[in-house]
């Protein structure tokens, strides 16, 4: 009887245990996601500008700069729905410009030109660090988790890198 | 004369603008003057003698759709090689306002610059701001030409300063030549033009084609375009789907006898349109012209006097118009001899000496077209 009851608390002990380790490990994920989304949003952003600084800088021909301004500026202005096609589009519309190494050299070789170059790297790197956030949706669908949703709310689970990666669009995305 | 052409479209891809320009080439050269047309193009597309390739085109979105347009580092390398190569008296630019070679070559170029404003898109907020990067382009330009009315309008609302309005060019004598088809005769509609495309007015063709099947039982409906036809006659009653004959895409030929055949050719187009080179084409072959009263239409018919107009997107009104002309032989004939009369100004001998008379204004006394050494960047912005 005794014995059976001791089992019993060490079981409930243990599950506890397990429950409250999956749940400050979901809160860390979350954390993350958060951190890593607002970092690339901040890339992004700068990237837009950027681009936005480039088209109207003069350096680069018309047809070019005028390309490259609409993109950037309907990836400025987009609403959340549309962002990640809109940076797609942006994307794309960098690479069809900047595939071009002379082009590059171009813009190297102008006043501050170096950083700008940096600006667009950046984006793509920033797509990967939130891989880690990928793991969280296996992490949620374990049923004690589910159960004792304790940390974090699963609408924040929904990663923009996934979209970017899985979407529609992956092939193209800024990653 | 040496006349330098440049197409801001791919010249493998069909549109209008490619075809005007093929079309004002090929009369240019046939009046003895000295043509190069820049273009991009794929390098396996088989092109004219005429044509530089500019190489490939990137597809990037642009405007809301996906456009394919040539621009960066080697397209201008490209253009200033052309223009260096070329020594031309005049420039013709088309569609200078599209970030594409007609907009490069404005950027590199000096001397003589005439330019083409096709379309009539509504401005958009990215245009204005974008503008200032326009700016010093288009100011290079000596002499603008408009292909219509509305298209001449909104230039003068998006990027002031005024154009000369001068018709796209039909080749007349084409349309009026060819040979009647037995089979597409007798009591025969005829729409040409993009089924799927909600803009070139089918649908509001659809709606009214019950009412003329009842007040004329013979008539018959003959579309040629690309589209899906199921989805198209979906809105009929099944008993009058045998009533649309569906031709899909056809020659120029084939569009020419078409025109020649029919008893009444339909343009329900709703909007979008800044010229409507068809009604020209249709007009040409004598056939009578039904159409929706878009200014660009109005224009084309001469306000009503060399077609009949119907309200835009009014099948009720459409429908009777209909019935109207296919019962009343005699307005027809009148509506075919006066489009025939009105249509000659479109004709390419009358287009292509109006702007050979822009060129000539622009060139008289003025230097060779050659390339702007001032185009780098803070230098170009100082004006130095």
């Amino acid at each position: 009887m005794t014995e059976t009851l001791i089992w019993t608390v060490l079981a409930l002990i243990f599950i506890g245990v397990y429950l409250s380790w999956t749940a400050g490990r979901l809160d860390r994920l979350h954390t993350r996601i958060d951190a890593a989304r607002a970092a690339l949003d901040a890339q992004l952003l700068r990237r837009a500008s950027v681009t936005q600084e480039l088209a109207t800088s003069g350096v680069l021909d018309p047809a070019a700069s005028i390309v490259l301004y609409e993109a950037a500026h309907a990836a400025r202005q987009a609403e959340e729905d549309h962002r990640e096609v809109a940076e797609s589009e942006l994307s794309q519309a960098l690479r069809a410009v900047f595939g071009e190494p002379e082009q590059v050299e171009l813009v190297r070789a102008a006043p501050g030109g170096e950083e700008a170059a940096g600006s667009w790297r950046r984006p793509s790197a920033g797509c990967r660090w939130p891989a880690a956030s990928t793991t969280t949706p296996s992490v949620r669908p374990a049923p004690c988790a589910a159960t004792a949703r304790s940390a974090g709310s699963d609408s924040q689970a929904t990663p923009l890198s996934a979209g970017l990666r899985n979407g529609r669009r992956a092939t193209r995305g800024p990653c | 004369m040496k006349i330098g052409i440049v197409c801001p479209y791919s010249w493998d891809v069909p549109g209008g603008v490619q075809f005007h320009i093929r079309d004002l080439a090929e009369h240019l050269v046939r009046l003895g003057h000295e043509v190069s047309v820049l273009a991009p193009a794929d390098d396996d597309t088989p092109l004219p003698p005429y044509v530089v390739s500019a190489g490939r085109a990137v597809p990037v979105s642009y405007n809301g759709s996906v456009a394919r347009l040539s621009f960066g580092f080697l397209s201008a390398a490209r253009v200033r090689r052309w223009l260096h190569d070329g020594t031309f008296d005049v420039v013709h630019i088309h569609e200078p306002a599209s970030p594409s070679l007609g907009l490069l070559t404005c950027w590199a170029a000096q001397g003589p610059i005439v330019a083409t404003f096709h379309t009539s898109n509504p401005r958009s907020r990215a245009m204005i701001a974008a503008y200032p990067i326009l700016q010093p382009a288009l100011e290079k330009i000596s002499a603008r030409i408009a292909v219509s009315e509305y298209a001449r309008r909104t230039l003068v609302e998006h990027l002031g300063g005024d154009a000369v309005v001068i018709p796209n060019g039909v080749d007349v004598d084409f349309f009026a030549r060819a040979e009647p088809r037995k089979e597409w005769q007798g009591e025969t509609l005829g729409f040409i033009g993009r089924i799927d495309e909600p803009r070139k007015g089918l649908p509001v063709l659809m709606r009214a084609l019950p009412k003329i099947l009842t007040e004329r039982p013979g008539a018959r409906l003959l579309v040629a375009g690309r589209g899906d036809e199921e989805e198209a006659v979906a809105s009929l009653p099944a008993e009058m789907r045998s009533r649309v004959e569906f031709l899909g895409m056809v020659s120029d030929e084939d569009k020419a006898r078409l025109l020649r055949s029919v008893d009444v050719y339909v343009a329900p187009n709703t909007g979008g349109e800044s010229f409507g080179i068809i009604l020209v084409e249709a007009l040409s072959a004598g056939a009578p012209v039904l159409a929706s009263d878009l200014d660009a239409f109005a224009q084309v018919l001469d306000q009503g006097s060399a077609g009949e107009l119907f309200a835009n997107e009014d099948a009720e009104a459409l429908a009777d118009a209909a019935v109207a002309l296919l019962g009343d032989a005699a307005r027809r004939a009148e509506l075919s001899a006066r489009g025939s009369a009105h249509v000659r100004r479109f004709d390419w001998s009358t287009v292509g000496a109006d702007i050979l008379a822009v060129y000539e204004t622009v060139t008289d006394g003025a230097a060779a077209v050659d390339t702007d050494e001032r185009t780098g960047g803070l230098r170009a912005r100082l004006g130095l």
